[in-house]
């Protein structure tokens, strides 16, 4: 009986287990298989290379311009979508803004439901010398602009576009710390008020331990989207200027498809794969830690 | 029995999804019901067979768009039998999307592309048809295209695009503010550095120029290295497998081009603002200057009616390039190589370029045609026709650089340049990316 059970199991689990394979497993092969190969979409010719375009990779300035970029988006992210969005959510359950917790939490979310093209438009023209806000309101408080141009500059283009991946984002991470806090058990901190525990210490005590599973998820999500960033750095700057903005995703959308070569595209998306897959895993043992 | 059922459903349903998602629509040319591939008389396009093509277009903006919709709405009603799909992609993005559906194998039955260099490879990778015995089995259609925008899609005497919109480049300028500052039309570079100098001491930016969509930034580096690099240099370092970038030229034009900015000839902080923008500066009277083309002039003429003057491209003495060169091309209709109706494409791309659809094209949206007497004063603005006949006496006409050399070596001229305007790579690092991307590119071809 339990034998039949099984192959009743592995014949409807089949359509699924075939389409993840032929899917998902088949072009991780194939694009491997691709990365060992000169060759291009618009180019006649197609030759077996082995690993010179990994070689070539470590090599090249652009990718670690890139790697360096994701750093600086995961680095940002997490400080901004897990800290702040953290303490926004701890300061919208204390009791005093509980009247007001709607319509912060709606103002919060709403840019996360907006789309990332219209978002890096509108910051587009938020962050122009010429038409925007952030130059005019920098010398309203007497700060020299002449040389200011946040898009413009190598040196400050990826932090604008980290700012404004941010402020799309952290009010969905809010919403999340918001439910996740609400789950916490009130009496523990009625028991902390009583012993005369404080709005700051509570929050050390009790928040920050209690929500310990909920932060390593977020994490991971901020992580695997920092790697997998492309919409922001593609609608603002393609990149530029020069390659000062690109990142592993825009990279690979440039060496494939804009310079043609294909085989070299592979092999950046192969290790863009290889980062996401080790953080995979690091998000399964995360969701172990929750179960346990 | 019920072990066999489950078997047969598990492999109905896995068929199924798989079906679902498979890409129906493989075959480009599709038929309705009614014929097969054999029995399609391609000679004959009165059968009751169906025929539809995939058409890739450029303009989906709205005042283009209509012309278009227009033409093939009536190519449609004179053959019941063939179907167009159009999809129409703006300038920016139809390079990616061209490049995603030669890597899908999912190449449209006509496609849009740029002359020169960008038509060759789609011929060295055989996704284009080779169009020779369709233009020689049809003389009159051949020989109505101006010769320098048909040969600029014609390599090794294979033709491989078909021309419908020409575009040349010339200065831009403001006749009002021209005439208020006293200033003449430059023809040497000298006076146009000099008329730039008097616009700024007027504290008029005297270029509207602008860098966040590099491709702008292409055509000038196209238009200097054509003027200050020998021609033969050139046509040896464009292509792709003799590419070295090697002479002095290459880095005196970069040069130039950077110092328009060091000088403060393009206003402030180019790298954030784009051709659009620059644009509207320029028709709203806060610039001297611009560079553009030809087929621009409508929006200029709409923009600053009486003010809009234009000239060409100063000359740059004492330099190895020819003066009489000027940037321009040709946009050109291709088929696909595995178009299963290819005559039936041939025809609707002959009838798109007949002279009497060119002079409809110019006349409703603006856009110069490539037909020997396809711009007269009956279908095109005064400018426009002074400027054609302007471009009569120029000796020769270059590819847009970033459509004239291989996108490696575009991509990385245009990236470089950008990092030379923020003042973090000089001219020789820009020329040194330039000659590294180049042999990349060499590779590639060996």
């Amino acid at each position: 009986m339990e034998k039949k059970n099984k192959k009743t199991i592995v014949m409807y689990l089949a359509p699924a287990m075939v389409m993840i394979i032929v899917f998902l497993y088949v072009p991780i092969i194939i694009n491997f298989i691709n990365s060992l190969f000169n060759w291009g979409a618009l180019s006649p010719k197609r030759s077996f290379v082995g690993v010179t375009n990994y070689t070539k990779m470590f090599n090249d300035g652009v990718f670690w311009t890139a790697i360096r970029n994701n750093f600086i988006f995961v680095v940002l992210s997490l400080i901004c979508q897990i800290g702040v969005s953290l303490i926004i959510a701890a300061l919208l359950e204390e009791q005093f803004m509980r009247r007001l917790q709607n319509i912060f939490r709606t103002i919060y979310f709403i840019p996360s439901l907006m789309m990332a093209t219209v978002v890096g438009i509108v910051f587009k023209m938020i962050y122009s010398p010429t038409l925007g806000l952030v130059n005019p309101f920098l010398e309203a408080v007497g700060i020299d602009t002449s040389k200011i141009d946040l898009l413009g500059n190598s040196s400050s283009a990826i932090y604008a576009i980290t700012v404004m991946s941010q402020w799309q984002y952290i009010g969905y991470m809010v919403i999340l710390f918001v439910v996740a806090i609400q789950n916490i058990p009130e009496d523990l901190y009625e028991a902390a008020a009583i012993d005369g525990a404080g709005t700051v210490k509570r929050f050390l005590k009790i928040t920050l331990p209690q929500l310990k599973d909920t932060i390593i998820v977020n994490a991971i999500i901020i992580l695997t989207g920092a790697i997998r960033v492309f919409d922001e750095v593609f609608v603002t700057t393609k990149g530029g200027p020069g390659t000062s903005t690109e990142t592993l995703a825009t990279y690979l959308y440039r060496v494939g498809f804009k310079n043609d070569q294909m085989g070299y595209a592979s092999a950046v998306a192969f290790v863009i794969f290889i980062i996401t897959f080790i953080l995979g895993l690091f998000q399964m043992k995360s969701y172990q830690l929750e179960e346990e | 029995m019920k072990k066999v059922v489950a078997l047969l459903m598990t492999c109905l349903i896995t068929i199924s999804l798989m079906a679902g998602c498979s890409n129906s629509g493989d075959k480009s040319a599709s038929k309705q019901p009614g014929g097969s591939k054999e029995s399609a008389d391609v000679t004959d396009t009165a059968t009751e067979e169906t025929i539809t093509l995939k058409f890739l277009s450029k303009y989906p903006e709205d005042n283009y768009l209509p012309y278009f919709q227009e033409a093939i709405a009536n190519y449609m009603s004179e053959h019941p039998n063939v179907i167009i799909e159009m999809e129409s992609v703006s300038d920016q993005d139809i390079k990616e999307k061209l490049s995603v559906m030669a890597a899908g194998d999912t190449m449209p039955d006509i496609f849009f592309s740029w002359s020169g260099e960008y038509v060759k490879k789609f011929a060295r990778s055989g996704l284009a048809l080779d169009l020779t015995n369709y233009l020689n089995e049809d003389t009159k259609w051949k020989e109505g295209f101006l010769p320098a925008f048909l040969n600029n899609s014609t390599f090794d005497d294979h033709t491989y695009g078909i021309p419908y919109r020409s575009s040349v480049i010339f200065m831009l300028y403001n006749k009002a503010i021209f005439a208020d500052l006293g200033l003449e039309i430059p023809k040497t570079y000298d006076e146009f550095l000099d008329v730039c100098e008097t616009l700024k001491s007027a504290k008029i930016t005297p270029i509207s120029f602008g860098n966040s969509q590099t491709w702008y930034s292409a055509w000038w580096i196209g238009q200097f290295n054509a003027m200050m690099v020998d021609a033969d240099t050139i046509t040896k370092d464009y292509n792709p497998e003799t590419g070295e970038f090697a002479d002095k030229g290459y880095s005196d034009a970069v040069q130039r081009f950077l110092d328009l900015n060091s000088s403060g000839y393009f206003g402030n902080n180019v790298n954030s603002k784009d051709y659009y923008q620059v644009r509207e500066e320029f028709c709203a009277g806060l610039s001297g200057m611009m560079l553009d083309a030809t087929a621009q002039f409508s929006v200029y003429e709409e923009g600053m009616g009486d003010d809009f003057g234009f000239f060409k491209f100063p000359v740059m003495e004492n330099e190895a390039g020819d003066p009489g060169t000027i940037t321009g091309g040709a946009e050109v209709y291709c088929i696909a190589s595995k178009c299963e109706y290819p005559k039936e494409a041939v025809d609707f791309v002959k009838y798109m370029t007949s002279l009497e659809q060119a002079i409809k094209q110019t006349k409703t949206v603006g856009l110069p045609n490539c037909i020997i007497g396809g711009i007269t004063a009956d279908n095109a603005s005064a400018n426009l026709v002074q400027a054609y006949k302007m471009a009569e006496d120029y000796t020769n006409i270059a590819d847009w650089l970033d459509t004239a050399v291989d996108s490696n070596v575009a991509n990385r001229y245009m990236q470089s340049v950008q990092e030379g305007f923020a003042g973090e790579k000089s001219v020789d690092e820009i020329m040194q990316d330039i000659r590294d991307a180049a042999e990349v590119v060499k590779d590639i071809y060996k």
